[in-house]
Order: structure tokens, then C-alpha cells, then sequence
């Protein structure tokens, strides 16, 4: 069979995270890979440190009239679950519809998930009203793959003993940490001083050359914009274009997939719309989609026939349950130069370094204030992002008052010229519970599909557990005599942290996915975005998606 | 937060349930129901027409702006900065959403309206001090609050965006605010 062919080994719908390592591992391994994905292809040519452009358009995702979500919210003063479009108001789950996905735009803060997060119910037990459980895979197998995304995307940092480090099979990073501002320092002093253990974060950014991709320049403008060197580890510069050049990997963009067509035991054939709108298929022996959660549960809701009336492979009903969310929440405050030498505050006003501290020491929660031994989680230091604008929209805000005329430019002037905003994230397991979960809406989008309706309830518990953290993090942020501190925890999702909705495991009746993320019941479709996750671990998900996606790549290579 | 809080507020007054209207009235509940229909009116009118900005709004929302985002000595006001213009492009951008470029014509036709009936006179006659009250009131009601936010936050697009769209002419927004900008820089405006 010819690689660019008419019939592909695999077929991989979306191109980020989840359809990066399959893509590279089987073109590699001399298989032929077709991916269908909605986007353009943009290099790093392409990409501009434009905040108009980037942050306050939608360039890179569609236009929220022609392509939206619904969301349904609980509401205490009607007591019913209202609900929105992202037309008007509703969040929207849009991230980034470009070749590599989301992961042009992510910050590549990178963590492994750790081995109790694998067996959350075996060692925490049941949280009444949640769905939580064990994962049918062990940290340790998924240990040889976070390891590999270390060396093939690239993760730069330094392994940092501390009681909650998970294990590792090899003793530190392949790629050094990147450089960091003085801020760090300062990070450091102050959990030293509250007997804390202040970890240096890595991230999916390389800090020296890897094949074509330059190292980090230090831009200044990295969370939300592509990456003009090939740093960032994206789906795109790290694994699909060595997957192109193999000559085995066919990209063809601008194309939507709208259904998967099936018998009853398998994919026969994929309908995607072309860039000219005009409906096509296209066939492969193995099928994978990996749309991000929410899209990857539409796309196979949409995919229902004579014989999956409630969606391809779903007859356990599993199909869009138990969509996740990071729980947590953020806040931030201000070091104000004047509080400084000159010296220091113009290191600590220094554009371009990073932060990278992190916290670990409540990922387990053993507090008789909290209760009872509980799964805690995980808090990140960063610098605000650098974007004027939105900083501009900020300052204009005095508490809950607008500010306008000379106070308003006396504002813009003591913020720009004087501080420098320090934030802080909050990551703790969003816990999956019978609210949260994707389905049908009855509107349709300019394809004539049916939108996604995601309900977003969540659990008592996830606020909790941040408040606790927030609490510990509060501490820090008082030794770091930061000014106007703010804090906030609240159960609104992070729109671009989506796991869930098709979760693994070895039960059929109670999982979409196998252990191996393929369809129970459909014997060549795989899910290898963030779908499979039926927990969610206390830290962004990007780097176990790779892993996990590195993994489920073995097993499509044994079976095609 | 703030944000979100916010969008939760716009989105009563979307849905019709608060309106610019309920600032007249000392009693909002009062008023409520005729309310909701003339906003919806509103809305249905406008879409009615192309979403420009005519002469005569252009010369109010300049008066307007040159009051909230005023020239100084030292700071730049939105003459230099190109901010008309740029209000005119936003208009045509495929890529706002015509949901903002309404509340941004809506609110110019609604605060107008605003000064005639508490002053008899337009935005550009009134003194520095019937401005401010104005401005103050209309801040306080959610329309006027959404209003204001948003034609600041464009004007800050001309402040601080990249001088590629014709707008931040020579850098003097960075170099007012001591703003080092990211590279590559834009190449020109957005498609
Ligand atoms: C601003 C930002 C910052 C982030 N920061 C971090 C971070 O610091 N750390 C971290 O771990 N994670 C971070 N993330 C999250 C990270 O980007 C995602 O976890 C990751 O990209 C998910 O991978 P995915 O494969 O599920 O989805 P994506 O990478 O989004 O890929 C999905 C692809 O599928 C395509 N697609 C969807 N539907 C269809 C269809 N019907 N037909 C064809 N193609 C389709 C999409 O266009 C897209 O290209 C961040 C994300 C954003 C947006
Ligand atoms: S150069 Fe470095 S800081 Fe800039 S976008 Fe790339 S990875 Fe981020």
C-alpha cells in the first residue's frame, strides 16, 4: 500500500497532543498516517508576539457565531441548570484549531501526575457524590513514556529531591532549566524561612537545540502565543514534522470531520468536510480521534447509526460522563520597585526569565484541621503575562469602580513603571461526578452538526481542598511582602485544562476505553487525547496526554 | 474574577433583564417591562443597518474618548495614538464580534440621549464638570459600566498594540508606559 494512498494504516482526526506521538511512532515505523484536521498549518514563521492578534481575536480558533458551545451552569436562584452559548457569554472551549493544536499556544508548564493518582479511590476512598477511581494502568507503566517525552518533545529541568517526588528512570532532566529571574530567589528564601519546599517547575521548552527546533529566546510572551523558535514543545515542532518528513505522514488541513460511519464491530470509514466545504471520506485500518475532550465525546456522539443509536461504541451510555475539569483557583499580587535597591529592581523588572517554582508539599493532605488524609494538590508561581493590553483592561478597574480621565493614566503609569505582578495557580483534582459530562445541544453549527452542551457542575470537595492550598499558598505570598494580594477560588473551569468523558478501564459496563484507550466495544477506534482520564491528578494534564498517546502508539503499531 | 463577574452581569442586561432604562427611573422594578422591550428594539434596529460609524457618532465618540483617555503634557491622548481611526477598522473586523461593535454604537446613541434629557445639550457642549456626572452616572448602571469598559479597553488596543495596525504611532504608548514589546513583532494588521 502507498503511503499517500487511498487507504491509510491509521486515520488520526486533530492533530495536538493526543495525535502527535501516534502520528510520529507509526510514520516511523514505516506505517501510513493520514490526519484530518480542522485548522491551518502555521510554522514558526507564521507567529508574531501580536497580542491583537493572538489574545483578542479569534484567528486561531473559529468564529464563535459559526462554530460554539453550549454550557449549562447550576443556578441557586432558580434552582435549575441554566444554560448558555458561547455566541453570548457562555465560556467558550475553543484552544487553539491550528496543526499541533493547543499546544502552539500552551506555557508548557510540565508535571507528571504521581503513582497514588492512579489509585485515588484504593487509597483515599470514596468522596460521596463522586466518581472516583482507580486507573486499570500503574504509574509505573506509564513511567518509560513520560520519560521518552522528556527526551522527544523536550522537557527542560532539574529533579529536586522532595517527599512527594514520584520515581523516575533517570536521575534528572535531559534538558537544563530554563533561566530564571531573580524572583526565584526571592521564592525560595521565603519557603526556606516557612520550612516549605520551594521545586523548580519543568517545562515542555527546550533550553538548547533538539534537531531543526533553536532553544528558548526568552521572549517574553509565551503562554497563548506560537513560538517563533521551535522551543515550546508542540505536537507540531516536536513530533509532526519529523513525522512529514518521514514521507509516510499526510497532513490535510481544513478538513472537518463531522462523523465516523460504522458497522457494528467496526470504523469503516471517516466523513470529514474539505477546505472548499465539499464532504469527502477517507479510510484506514485503525481509526483515532483526538479532538481534546468535549470535541472528541461530540464528534463521537455525533457518530451514532443504526446500530450505536446513542453514539459510536456507546452502549454503556459512558460516552461524554465524567468530563474533568483543574480544579483550584488563582490569585496574584504585586512587588512594587520602590520597596527594592535599584539593583534588584532591575532584575526584578527584567523581562523575558521565568519563575518556575512550584509547590508540592500539601499533595497529600494529612490535617486533622482539613480532616480526614485526603489528595491535595499542587501550586505554581509565574509572572503575569507580559500583554499590555490586557493589563491596561485591568488597571482600569479600582476594586469594583472604573477608572477613566487622569486617575486612570496615573494608574497605567504606577502599574507599568513600578510592579511587577506575581501569580499564583492552584491545581487540584476536579472530581468527576454525574454533573459534569458532555452532550448533544440541539443547535447545530455552520457544518449542520449538532454542538457540544457541556454541563459544568462540580464538587464540593474540589473547593475544599483549594481553599486549603490557597490558605498554604496565602502564607507565601505574606513572606513575600507582596502588595494588593488577591485570591480566588471558585468552581469556574479552566476552559483550556479538559480531560475526560471517555474514561479507560477494564470494566465495559463503566468505561468507554479499554486500558489500551480503544473503544470496548469498536475494534479499531482509539481515543488518545485527554479523554481517557477518569482522574485527573493535581497538575496540568499535557504532559501524561503525550505519555499516555506514546503508549497507546505501541499498541496501534503491534495491531496494523 | 473581576472579569467573570462581569460578564455575568452583561449577560442579565442581554437577556433582557436589566436595561440602560433602569437608570432613569429612581424605582427600576417599575420600569422593568417596558424596559426589556425597548432594548430588544434597540438591537433589532441596529441590525437592521450596517454597523459603522457615521460622522455624527464619530465626532461624539472622539469628544467622548478625548474626556476618558485625555491628552497630558507627558502622556499621549488619542489623537497620537490614532484611536478613531482604529474604531473605524474594529468595525469592519471580521474578527469582532458584531455583539461588541453594537454596544459600542448602542452607547454612544445612549449616553447622547442621556446628556439631552439631563442637560438639553450634547456630550461636546457640556462643561468638564456635567461630563464627569454624566460619565459617573452612566458608570454606575450596568449598560453604561459594559459601555465604558469596552471602548477603553479598544482604546488601550490603540495605546498598546503594535504600531503594524497604524495605531501606538512611533511606540509612544510603549514609551509612555516603559513597555519593551515581544519579538517577531506583527507584520501588519490581522486578516
Ligand atoms: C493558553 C494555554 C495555556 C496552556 N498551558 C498549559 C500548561 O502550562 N501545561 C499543560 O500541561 N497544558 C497547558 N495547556 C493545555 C494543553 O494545550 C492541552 O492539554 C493539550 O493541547 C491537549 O491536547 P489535545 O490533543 O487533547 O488537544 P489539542 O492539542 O487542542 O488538539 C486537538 C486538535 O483537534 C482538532 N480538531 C478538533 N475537532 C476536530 C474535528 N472535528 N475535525 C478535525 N480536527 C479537529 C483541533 O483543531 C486541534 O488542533 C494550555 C492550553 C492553552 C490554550
Ligand atoms: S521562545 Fe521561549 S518564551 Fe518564547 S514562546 Fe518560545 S518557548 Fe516561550
Amino acid at each position: 500500500m502507498n503511503s499517500l494512498g487511498e487507504e491509510y494504516d491509521v486515520c488520526i482526526v486533530g492533530s495536538g497532543a493526543g495525535a502527535g506521538p501516534v502520528a510520529y511512532e507509526l510514520s516511523k515505523a514505516g506505517k501510513s498516517v493520514l490526519i484530518l484536521e480542522k485548522g491551518k498549518w502555521y510554522s514558526e514563521k507564521d507567529f508574531s508576539k501580536d497580542e491583537i492578534k493572538t489574545c483578542r481575536r479569534d484567528i486561531y480558533t473559529p468564529k464563535l457565531n459559526e462554530e460554539f458551545h453550549l454550557s449549562e451552569r447550576y443556578s441557586e436562584e432558580s434552582q435549575k441548570w441554566e444554560s448558555k452559548s458561547s455566541k453570548k457569554f457562555g465560556p467558550s472551549f475553543w484552544n487553539g484549531n491550528c496543526v499541533g493544536g493547543s499546544t502552539n499556544f500552551m506555557a508548557a508548564y510540565f508535571y507528571r501526575l504521581k503513582p497514588k493518582d492512579f489509585r485515588l479511590k484504593s487509597e483515599f476512598g470514596e468522596v460521596k457524590g463522586a466518581n472516583v477511581v482507580d486507573w486499570p494502568i500503574s504509574y509505573e507503566e506509564l513511567e518509560p513514556y513520560y520519560a521518552k517525552v522528556e527526551s522527544l518533545v523536550g522537557v527542560s529541568g532539574r529533579v529536586k529531591k522532595h517527599p512527594n517526588l514520584e520515581p523516575r528512570s533517570t536521575s534528572d532532566f535531559p534538558f537544563p532549566p530554563l533561566a530564571e529571574s531573580i524572583v526565584s530567589e526571592l521564592i525560595d528564601k521565603a519557603a526556606f524561612d516557612l520550612g516549605f519546599n520551594s521545586l523548580p517547575v519543568s517545562r515542555g521548552i527546550i533550553s538548547k537545540s533538539l534537531n531543526k527546533r533553536s532553544p528558548c529566546y526568552y521572549s517574553n510572551y509565551c503562554g497563548s502565543y506560537g513560538c517563533s523558535s521551535g522551543a515550546k514543545g508542540s505536537s507540531r515542532a516536536a513530533l509532526l514534522n519529523s513525522a512529514v518528513e518521514t514521507g509516510n505522514c499526510r497532513i490535510l488541513t481544513e478538513s472537518q470531520v463531522y462523523k465516523l460511519n460504522s458497522d457494528k464491530k467496526k470504523v469503516t470509514s471517516i466523513s470529514y468536510y474539505d477546505k472548499f466545504g465539499n464532504s469527502k471520506k477517507a479510510r484506514a485500518k485503525q481509526y483515532v480521534v483526538a479532538c481534546q475532550a468535549i470535541e472528541t465525546s461530540r464528534l463521537l456522539l455525533n457518530s451514532s447509526n443504526s446500530f450505536h443509536p446513542n453514539g459510536i461504541g456507546n452502549s454503556s451510555g459512558q460516552l461524554g460522563k465524567n468530563l474533568l475539569f483543574s480544579a483550584g483557583g488563582s490569585g496574584g499580587g504585586e512587588l512594587n520597585v520602590k520597596d527594592f535597591s535599584n539593583e534588584i529592581a532591575k532584575k526584578i523588572m527584567q523581562p523575558g526569565l521565568f519563575i518556575n517554582r512550584g509547590f508540592q508539599d500539601w499533595y497529600y493532605i494529612n490535617d486533622k484541621s482539613f480532616g480526614a488524609k485526603a489528595k491535595g494538590g499542587t501550586i505554581d508561581f509565574l509572572f503575569e503575562h507580559a500583554n499590555p493590553i490586557r493589563r491596561a483592561s485591568s488597571a482600569k478597574w479600582e476594586g469594583s469602580r472604573l477608572l477613566w480621565g487622569k486617575e486612570l493614566k496615573r494608574k497605567l503609569e504606577d502599574d507599568f513603571i513600578n510592579k511587577r505582578h506575581i501569580r499564583f495557580e492552584i491545581f487540584n483534582d476536579w472530581l468527576p461526578t454525574d454533573n459534569c459530562y458532555v452532550s448533544l445541544g440541539e443547535k447545530k453549527d455552520k457544518w449542520g452538526s449538532k454542538v457540544a452542551k457541556v454541563r459544568l457542575g462540580y464538587h464540593k470537595h474540589d473547593l475544599k481542598v483549594a481553599s486549603y492550598l490557597e490558605k498554604q499558598t496565602l502564607k507565601i505570598m505574606e513572606k513575600l511582602k507582596l502588595h494588593n494580594v488577591y485570591s480566588s477560588i471558585s468552581p469556574n473551569p479552566p476552559t483550556n485544562l479538559i480531560a475526560g468523558g471517555c474514561r479507560f478501564g477494564d470494566n465495559p459496563k463503566t468505561s468507554y476505553l479499554d486500558r489500551d484507550c480503544k473503544a470496548h466495544f469498536i475494534d479499531n477506534l482509539y481515543v488518545t487525547d485527554g479523554s481517557f482520564m477518569p482522574t485527573g491528578g493535581s497538575v496540568p494534564y499535557t504532559w501524561t496526554i503525550y505519555a499516555n498517546s506514546f503508549r497507546v502508539a505501541e499498541v496501534i503499531k503491534g495491531g496494523v | 474574577m473581576m472579569q467573570n463577574l462581569k460578564s455575568e452581569i452583561v449577560q442579565s442586561f442581554i437577556e433582557g433583564k436589566i436595561d440602560r432604562r433602569s437608570f432613569l427611573s429612581a424605582s427600576f422594578k417599575l420600569f422593568a417591562i417596558t424596559s426589556i422591550s425597548s432594548a430588544l428594539g434597540c438591537f433589532y434596529t441596529l441590525s437592521q443597518h450596517k454597523l459603522v460609524l457615521s460622522q455624527e457618532k464619530e465626532n461624539s465618540l472622539y469628544h467622548i474618548l478625548n474626556f476618558l483617555f485625555p491628552k497630558e503634557k507627558h502622556s499621549p491622548g488619542i489623537d497620537e495614538i490614532n484611536t478613531i481611526p482604529y474604531f473605524h477598522l474594529i468595525l469592519i473586523d471580521q474578527h469582532v464580534s458584531d455583539f461588541d461593535k453594537k454596544i459600542i454604537l448602542n452607547g454612544i446613541t445612549w449616553l447622547e440621549e442621556e446628556c439631552l434629557l439631563e442637560y438639553q445639550k450634547t456630550f461636546f457642549n457640556l462643561s468638564l464638570k456635567e461630563k464627569e456626572k454624566i460619565i459617573n452616572k452612566v458608570s454606575k448602571v450596568v449598560w453604561g459600566e459594559n459601555w465604558i469598559a469596552k471602548i477603553l479597553n479598544f482604546t488601550f488596543e490603540s495605546l498598546l498594540g503594535d504600531p503594524a495596525y497604524g495605531i501606538n504611532v512611533n511606540e509612544i504608548g510603549w514609551k509612555w508606559l516603559n513597555h519593551k514589546p515581544g519579538y517577531p513583532r506583527a507584520k501588519g494588521a490581522h486578516k
